[in-house]
């Protein structure tokens, strides 16, 4: 892959290309961006062809590889990768290795493995297991085995192991990943980890990029889900941790921040530097049968002169992203969810049938939700560089706050 | 070949007639569109069919679906439908619909029901509401979700009951028949279907079935059946019905069922069946195939990198390997969804096949190999022994 950064904001927002990507090397996407989330190489709720529905920017998926983990023997045996397995060949797959929708209970990494929970419970994967499920997986994109296990808060002991560990298995998947014929194509990504503790983020950050990672990854900075616990960003000084970590990698590889950030937190993450985030916001909206109401530009005009287009799209609840369908107001509202949406939910269905068909349990429901959910959500990317190309980021970041915060 | 038959809102056209069997294909003109019979329609009980867009099922070849009036007489409720002009638009589906009368589920579902010449009562214990259904708000309820058929309230007995009580039922559906008819205000758009009942006992149905067929209804069910009773009795009565209804109308077997079952009751003269099988053995990680099921939930699946079926035309074929679907069932919803459109798919071939088949008139060639495929070891259930002999077949 080739990641070309096209310019960087006054305040730190990137627009970057990554070109030559994909089986046959000829694809591109512009970042920032964001990875459709999967669970157990699903997208939640959406066959396929509806997937297909959401166009391009569908093209980058996420696999978070503890449910994927049972899998290993069989695709060793199915030799095609997971792909294949998946019938997402056609598309960006990056395997992370935690799920970020939820957070792993604290304790359970030792020096040689790291936990990681499945469906029948806890799985040991030391670093030879995992390049072996690399190898038999396939995917153009992964990120090395990590140890984002930092303690307690403060806790610079343990902030240390998580960073000395983290940097030794990279060492080791990356002697492999060069002596591996299979994974010639696919790209290592390193992690950032030291918990709450400057210096150990510092280490982390600095010695991480003196290895020939393609890009890097995040961690440990408590934006896992579920979805009322991630707090903003500009609390507990997070915000400088992660300027800290920035400061010391190189501009010219892409930065993935996982985890359900809500669109204020994508817009700072933003601001600090990050380029790639993942999708799990929606799903775990999506799961508490809400739609995304948030206001996003329908068409491609500027963002300033739009906001007063936008009364109609935002709904009753004005001051949140969401909107739950389960409000009996929506009972004989035909409507689309979000007026001027053009996502196949809102092109077909009305906020009433959605309603209730949620309303009884109907696994429509769910799916209707998800694709305009991740609609929503992958429209608000294209307005983020958007803004960023024309200037009006400071604008777009203003209108959300006194939107949508409360 | 009978001419066609002219209800301002159905059309039956035969196409063609088996020589051996009573089976016929036809082609049923209905508002929304035109059905090809034998036709199989699934069941979307609340207004879906559990995790499948309408795009997705018209792209099966459905043609027709059900949807259940208790259920959506409940929610979202009928005077919503009023406000949105019907099921149809309030679910997106431009094909034809069909809603039974509400008063099987009732008296299934509901533990504390009692039925009276007025209707089926139902008393709440814990909100001490009554809630009745009569002939006329069944119809009105059907009238406003819009159905393109619509299904008259009938008495249902389970098929295991016998004595006085089939009768008494059997009465009175004649006579709740004649009330829906009266109630009935949307006969240009909507076809009220008659449900010939009388349990077991070949008298009583032939009674139901003189009395019914003097109604001047677009289409006739045969209901009571497909409850547990036992299958040597079912058939009799299934081919008893087609024997004595009007051959210009259509005959609609409610609640049927199984392939085999589908298959042999086309040969006994039915035109149009349902059932919550197919769709419900999806979610419960089972596909149809031609040999019978395949249950991906079982470990002979985990390394089988074939797809359900090799012949199967559906996404879920095209796309995936059993080994694949062997690692999401009953674990993801994809994994219903999947199995629900290779399901659907699965019937929908089938329905076709039957029909190529009655067109060429290669029916019983057609039973014979369905059947070998099914019971290899030629192991046939004797009532499909008996039945399809009764119709000229000899399984080999």
């Amino acid at each position: 892959m080739k990641f070309s950064l096209r310019s960087v904001s006054q305040r730190g927002g990137r627009l970057a290309t990554i070109s030559e990507l994909g089986r046959h090397g000829d694809k591109t996407v512009t970042t920032p961006m964001c990875l459709v989330f999967t669970q157990a190489g699903t997208i939640p709720h959406l066959t396929n062809d509806m997937v297909q529905k959401l166009g391009k920017h569908a093209y980058p998926v996420h696999l978070p590889l503890p449910l994927l983990l049972e899998s290993h023997e069989i695709l060793q045996k199915y030799s095609n990768g997971i792909g294949d397995f998946l019938a997402l060949k056609h598309h960006l797959l990056y395997l992370s290795v935690q799920d970020s929708t939820i957070r792993p209970p604290e304790g359970f990494n030792e020096k040689s493995f790291v936990s990681l929970w499945g469906r029948s419970g806890r799985l040991n994967v030391d670093v030879d297991k995992f390049m072996s499920v690399q190898e038999a997986f396939k995917p153009d994109w992964y990120q090395a085995l990590c140890d984002s296990d930092a303690g307690k808060v403060g806790s610079r002991k343990r902030a240390h192991k998580s960073v000395e560990r983290t940097l030794a298995y990279l060492d080791r998947c990356l002697e492999k990943h060069k002596e591996s014929e299979v994974l010639r194509h696919s790209c290592i990504f390193g992690s950032i980890e030291g918990g709450s503790v400057a210096e150990e983020r510092e280490l982390s950050a600095k010695e991480t990029a003196k290895r020939p990672v393609a890009g890097f990854v995040l961690e440990g900075l408590d934006t896992n889900g579920p979805l009322d616990s991630v707090l903003p960003l500009c609390e507990n000084g997070k915000k400088e941790i992660i300027q800290s970590i920035l400061n010391e990698l190189p501009d010219e590889k892409p930065r993935i921040l996982h985890g359900p950030l809500d669109p204020a937190n994508i817009l700072a993450a933003v601001e600090l530097g990050i380029d790639i985030f993942d999708s799990t916001y929606a799903f775990l909206v999506t799961e508490r049968n809400a739609a995304l109401t948030f206001c996003v530009s329908p068409d491609t005009e500027s963002m300033a002169s739009n906001v007063g287009k936008l009364q109609d799209s935002c709904n009753l609840q004005r001051n949140l992203y969401e909107t739950s369908l389960t409000d009996k107001i929506f009972k004989d509202d035909f409507r689309p969810l979000v007026v001027g949406c053009q996502c196949y939910t809102c092109t077909n269905h009305t906020r009433a049938y959605v309603h209730h068909l949620v309303n009884v349990g109907e696994l429509l429901g769910k799916t209707l939700l998800m694709l305009h959910n991740l609609y929503h959500f992958l429209r608000f990317f294209e307005v983020i560089q958007l803004a960023l190309e024309e200037g009006t980021f400071e604008k777009l970041q203003n209108m959300i706050a006194t939107r949508h915060c409360n | 070949m009978s001419a066609p038959v002219n209800h301002s809102a159905l059309t039956l056209k035969v196409l063609a007639e088996c020589s051996v069997t009573k089976a016929r294909a036809c082609q049923l003109s209905l508002p929304h569109s035109v059905v090809d019979t034998p036709v199989f329609m699934p069941v979307g009980t609340q207004g879906s069919l559990k995790g499948i867009t309408p795009e997705q099922l018209e792209n099966s070849g459905c043609q027709i679906m059900l949807g259940n009036t208790y259920h959506l007489g409940s929610n979202p409720g009928a005077e919503l439908f009023d406000k949105v002009g019907g099921l149809h638009k309030f679910m997106g589906w431009k094909r034809n619909l069909l809603t039974d009368s509400g008063g099987f589920q009732m008296v299934s579902l509901v533990a504390l029901s009692e039925v009276t010449e007025e209707g089926v009562r139902f008393s709440n214990p814990y909100d001490a509401k009554d809630m009745l259904l009569t002939p006329e708000k069944s119809i009105e309820i059907q009238n406003s979700i819009g159905a393109d058929i619509i299904m008259q309230l009938d008495d249902v007995v389970s098929s295991t009951i016998s004595g006085p009580r089939v009768e008494e039922a059997m009465g009175r559906s004649i006579r709740w028949l004649d009330r829906c008819i009266e109630a009935h205000k949307k006969t240009k758009t909507q076809n009220l279907f008659a449900i010939i009942q009388g349990g077991l006992d070949s008298r009583l149905r032939t009674i139901c079935l003189n009395e019914m067929s003097k109604r001047n209804v677009p289409g006739f069910a045969i209901g009571g059946l497909s409850g547990g009773e036992d299958k040597n009795d079912f058939w009799k009565m299934v081919t008893l019905s087609t024997d004595f209804l009007p051959k210009h109308k259509p005959r609609y077997l409610m609640g049927v069922g199984f392939p085999v079952d589908l298959v042999v009751c086309s040969a006994l003269g039915c035109d149009m069946f349902d059932c919550v099988y197919p769709t419900r053995t999806a979610r419960f990680g089972t596909a149809l195939i031609p040999t019978g099921k395949l249950d991906l939930k079982k470990k002979g699946c985990a390394e089988d990198f074939r797809p359900i079926d090799e012949n199967c035309s559906c996404s879920t074929c095209r796309q995936f390997t059993r080994a694949y679907l062997h690692t999401i069932v009953t674990k993801e919803t994809v994994a219903s969804i999947l199995l629900t459109i290779h399901n659907i798919q699965y019937q929908m071939d089938l329905m076709r096949s039957i029909k190529e088949a009655i067109i060429q008139d290669k029916y019983p060639e057609f039973v014979n190999d369905f059947m070998q495929k099914q019971f290899p070891t030629r192991n046939y259930p004797e009532w499909t022994v008996d039945a399809l002999a009764s119709v000229n077949i000899k399984l080999s």
